[in-house]
């Protein structure tokens, strides 16, 4: 009998991650909140889309994540971030540019040159693999720009990445714990 | 590329049931919270609001009970409003799972208080909603549930919620609500347009050519109660009228 995978969510110390564990449980997956890195058992890393750059990889600094955040996605554990989650994958962001992400992707997350700010909303998605678009939920004012990690982007005053792959780390700008029946979909496809 | 226009319903909670008032007197039970919101994911609105209009303390702790119960069946976002006078307030909300809440006469007495909650808990989840009347003529905004006139105009109070870190709107015409006048065009359609963040009309709705014409005009989201409480207008309805009109709407 295979059992349950067991998803853990990285404590950021910042907003509720009550959505993200309900959805989770909704697929029929354990969830644990995790504010130190310690678990053995855990199949998958959820670092969730909630608080700004600079205090989010501050907290991962001040409690151990940081560097076996780092080890967990070298060693091609699967990973999911969302929203800040997939941005302090990256090098650096405009919205604290004094603090360094996990550079695991060495871009740098820029503001969104949108119409309206934040960008909050729906919006089409695009798939470089597949014609059919879908519609997802974001929240945010700050994005990552296309790279070969791209598999879908969205357009909103610019183009830039709204999923990225690289092996077992997933990572979207969107919100799929929001985004309806097609997050939920998403969601079922991304964990373990 | 623009985002997808908002199909809103809203569901007016008193003391944990939702119930919906006629320009916000004459209450009638229509419903449980919970199944209420399910039905409407599923017929395809893109986000929820809820208002408690509970008068009592013990009213807002069951609407805080709902809050959660809501956050762990839904998978749309939704805001919550009404009463909420503090960073603590705000503070439980969102913490119980709501991903917004909404400010209104706290952030008239308080306006300090959208700044705080700006940089507390981000722009992305406060939301400001200001009362007007058309038929006063009189430009300014309302405040205790659209009884009471206040000293403020309605476009520069909209700017400065705006600037204090405000990242939503929601504009409601208090004459028009539960007439099927249709929405406020006007006021509505020019801070849509103006205004660089996501204005919601509210109020009037009865046809789906109402939120074409409101959605068409400049507003970002509209937001219904009554007729798709009472099964009049379905949001599948609302959005085949905006496809047709070439507005961009989530399927």
């Amino acid at each position: 009998m295979t059992r349950t995978a067991l998803i853990g969510i990285v404590e950021t110390g910042a907003g509720n991650i009550c959505s993200l564990e309900a959805a989770i449980a909704r697929l029929g997956r354990r969830s644990i909140r995790l504010t130190a890195p310690s678990l053995s058992d855990v199949d998958q890393l959820v670092i969730p889309g909630q608080g700004r750059f600079g205090p989010v990889m501050q907290q991962l600094r001040k409690t151990g994540w940081e560097n076996f955040l780092r080890d967990w996605i070298r060693a091609d554990k699967p990973l999911l971030g969302i929203c800040v989650g997939m941005q302090i994958l990256y090098e650096r962001s405009e919205e604290n540019s004094d603090i360094k992400g996990l550079g695991v992707i060495s871009e740098r997350i820029e503001k969104l040159n949108s119409p309206k700010q934040p960008m909050m909303g729906w919006a089409d998605i695009c798939w470089r693999d597949r014609q059919a678009d879908e519609q997802v939920y974001f929240v945010n004012s700050y994005v990552a720009p296309c790279t070969n990690d791209t598999i879908a982007y969205c357009e909103y005053g610019q183009t830039f990445s709204a999923v990225i792959q690289r092996g077992n780390l997933i990572a979207s700008q969107f919100h799929p714990e929001k985004s309806g029946a097609t997050g939920m979909r998403l969601l079922q496809q991304w964990l373990c | 590329m623009a985002l997808l226009k908002r199909i809103i319903p809203c569901l007016d909670v008193r003391d944990g049931r939702v119930v919906k008032g006629e320009q916000f007197i004459a209450l009638k039970d229509i419903g449980d919270p919970v199944e209420l919101a399910k039905r409407y994911e599923k017929e395809g609105a893109d986000e929820l609001v809820f208002l408690d209009i509970s008068a009592s303390l013990e009213g807002r702790d069951t609407a805080r009970a709902m809050v959660t119960r809501v956050a762990r069946e839904l998978s749309i976002p939704f805001t919550v409003g009404g009463g909420i006078r503090s960073l603590d307030d705000i503070h439980r909300l969102l913490e119980s799972g709501a991903d917004k809440v909404s400010l209104n006469s706290a952030a008239l007495n308080q306006p300090g208080l959208i700044d705080e909650a700006a940089a507390h808990f981000g722009s992305q989840c406060i939301v400001v909603a200001i009362d007007f009347r058309e038929c006063a003529h009189d430009g300014v905004v309302y405040s205790h549930g659209g009884t009471r006139a206040t000293n403020k105009n309605i476009l520069a109070w909209a700017q400065e919620v705006a600037q204090r870190g405000a990242g939503e709107l929601l504009l409601t015409c208090i004459d028009r609500d539960g007439t099927g006048s249709g929405f406020e065009q006007t006021l509505t359609g020019q801070l849509g347009r103006e205004l660089r963040i996501p204005v919601i009309a509210s109020g009037g709705a009865k046809t789906p050519q109402h939120f074409v014409d409101v959605l068409q005009n400049g507003a970002d989201a509209a937001l219904a109660a009554g007729i798709f409480h009472r099964g009049e207008v379905s949001i599948s309805d609302v959005k085949r009228a905006l496809r047709d009109k070439q507005i961009p709407v989530r399927t």
